[in-house]
């Protein structure tokens, strides 16, 4: 060993030069790996978040940028005022809460029973997953037709006392609309991150349990549950941020036949169609890039806590 | 024992059934002529007929929207795969000053929401007048954080042995890595290809503000328009379009179903 050693440092100090060089190279390649990245995430991800900062202290017009004023935080009082702005951001909250214990309890279930011994299962796992890689223009628009007046799934719903109207055009009819679709578009995708959870449960602590003389709801209970903590996490992380963000199929069923974005009323309006409408239809860039960065605090926390979280799981 | 398993098959099929009735009715829309009798199952043949796809692809720019669509995902899918590969395995690989600065910053703006780029992006796309050209629908997208951070976990997590053995041989690093390390990165590149086709296939908000001529729509935002305007203002029409614009995602889908899952595990579960 002392030996091996020492022979390698000889060596080193022989070819030092040669050593160098071979070094500088490798930080040449490096770098010719690491540039395309790095020059395009800079340009078009990280300057973008400081450019939106600063129009978010502005008056800001896309048509003469150069005219630009500075108001200070005068977008961030108004917006905190804009009873519109606030809507938004109660009805992105109100979505939450009802979405989240909702999808996740669906896709625990579906996941456990897919789990067990039952034929068919990639089927049925192919048919789950189809909505959520299916575009949400597509989807929006469909649903719109399908939850229309006289629509297939209206008229299912008829039987169960709730009135035969176009869902899109009636303030609460069209809030569950959006529920159902972001439901109907999720749990595929959730089952699938449970269902890779469940295989990581040993075996023989059922058997244990079994022979405990443990029921299944006890095992599922007191095993599957507590076991599946950190996926239910992830699972809740994942489906927070994708509801906070939710924009396409909101925007689709409330635009349809030419509405405002959030119709009727402000019923539908999610954070980011706001900011999408106000930059986009009305060009109040400066007003819209605050609404923005309040929207961009409130995702990035719950992002960085989600990595903190899981961070943290990792190593201990 | 046996009812249990019969309560199984039913909420499994009935969900199965719930998942798929959009796409059905979606697809026996597209073939109902009229509007009117879309809501009114018939066994009248007459009823059926292709006129709502011979409308579509002769009426609108649909033709145009393909084009670009296959178009502007296909090369972002190629620039991800080779950019943020050739990240990953640096990150990976590597010995570079300032690393773990490179690592972190990945990470950071893994975590930023896209929305908050759409407003700056667009002013420096108009800025550069690039707005309706393909340089403003392709170039911001050419990289992922995500794409990097898979590919950098594929390769710290895999041996590397044969790419030392490589070295002895006196092959260079990019040699080795286009020749040996990527070949083997095979189930982390289509992972990752998959998410970036699938994303910038259904992409709607940026397409929407950096295209704003119908001939260089993409699909989304083209069906979109016809759904949402009235210049078709037609039920079945509309879904005759959803169909044309929801195949290749089926097809996409259906090849390479078994990665998808593994994907969503991976990009989910240890990203």
């Amino acid at each position: 060993m002392q030996n091996v050693s020492t022979q390698t440092r000889a060596t080193n100090v022989k070819g030092k030069r040669k050593i160098s060089r071979t070094r500088l190279k490798e930080i040449g390649t490096g770098v010719f790996f690491m540039a395309p990245f790095l020059l395009i995430a800079g340009i078009f991800i990280f300057y973008p978040i400081l450019y939106s900062l600063q129009i978010s202290f502005q008056n800001f017009s896309y048509l003469n940028p150069s005219a630009a004023e500075w108001v200070g935080l005068e977008n961030y009082r108004k917006l905190l005022q804009d009873t519109t702005f606030l809507t938004a951001i109660w009805n992105t909250v109100k979505l939450l809460i009802i979405v989240l214990p909702i999808q996740t309890i669906i896709s625990l279930v579906l996941a456990n029973i897919l789990n067990s011994k039952i034929k068919g299962k990639s089927f049925f796992r192919i048919v789950f997953y189809l909505p959520y890689i299916t575009s949400p223009i597509a989807v929006g628009a469909v649903m719109v037709y399908l939850f229309n007046q006289d629509g297939l799934v209206t008229r299912f719903f008829t039987l169960f006392g709730l009135e035969n109207v176009a869902w899109y055009t009636d303030g609460d009819y069209a809030f569950y609309l959006i529920v159902l679709i972001i439901i109907w578009t999720q749990i595929g995708f959730y089952t699938v991150i449970y269902l890779s959870g469940l295989q990581s449960i040993p075996e023989d602590l059922y058997e244990a349990a079994r022979i405990d003389g443990a029921s299944r709801l006890q095992q599922f209970l007191h095993i599957t549950v507590p076991l599946l903590k950190p996926t239910t996490f992830l699972v809740l992380f994942m489906g927070g941020l994708a509801t906070l963000q939710i924009f396409e199929q909101p925007y689709v069923v409330s635009t349809t036949g030419g509405a405002l974005p959030g119709s009727p009323g402000d019923s539908t309006l999610t954070m980011v169609m706001y900011l999408y409408t106000q930059a986009f239809k009305y060009f109040e860039m400066g007003y819209a890039s605050a609404a923005a960065f309040i929207i961009f605090v409130m995702i990035f926390s719950l992002t960085v806590l989600q990595y903190l979280f899981f961070e943290r799981k990792n190593k201990g | 024992m046996n009812t249990k398993r019969i309560l199984f098959y039913l909420v499994l099929g009935l969900t199965a059934f719930v998942m798929l009735l959009p796409f059905i009715w979606t697809l026996y829309a597209s073939f109902v002529k009229q509007d009117l009798n879309v809501d009114t199952f018939s066994f009248d043949l007459a009823q059926y007929g292709i006129d709502n796809f011979v409308y579509i692809i002769t009426q609108s720019h649909i033709a145009d929207w393909y084009k670009n669509s296959v178009f502007v995902t296909g090369v972002i899918t190629i620039c991800n795969l080779l950019f943020n590969s050739m990240a990953g395995y640096a990150l990976a690989r590597v010995r570079l000053p300032g690393k773990n600065i490179m690592f972190f910053f990945t990470l950071g703006i893994m975590m930023v929401p896209v929305q908050i780029l759409l407003i700056p992006i667009f002013v420096m796309m108009a800025k550069m007048g690039w707005i309706n050209t393909y340089f403003a629908l392709i170039v911001p997208f050419m990289v992922n954080p995500f794409g990097v951070f898979l590919m950098r976990q594929f390769f710290v997590g895999f041996p590397s042995e044969l790419e030392e053995a490589a070295k002895m041989d006196g092959l260079s690093r990019i040699a080795i890595f286009f020749r040996i390390a990527l070949p083997l990165a095979k189930p982390a590149l289509i992972a990752q290809a998959i998410f970036i086709f699938v994303w910038n296939w259904n992409s709607f908000p940026f397409p929407s503000i950096l295209a704003t001529e119908p001939d260089m729509f993409t699909l989304p935002v083209g069906i979109y328009q016809i759904t949402n305007t009235a210049y078709t203002s037609s039920i079945t029409k509309s879904m005759a379009g959803v169909v044309l614009m929801t195949i290749p995602t089926l097809i996409f889908f259906m090849v390479f179903q078994k990665h998808f899952m593994k994907s969503s595990i991976n990009t989910g579960v240890k990203g």
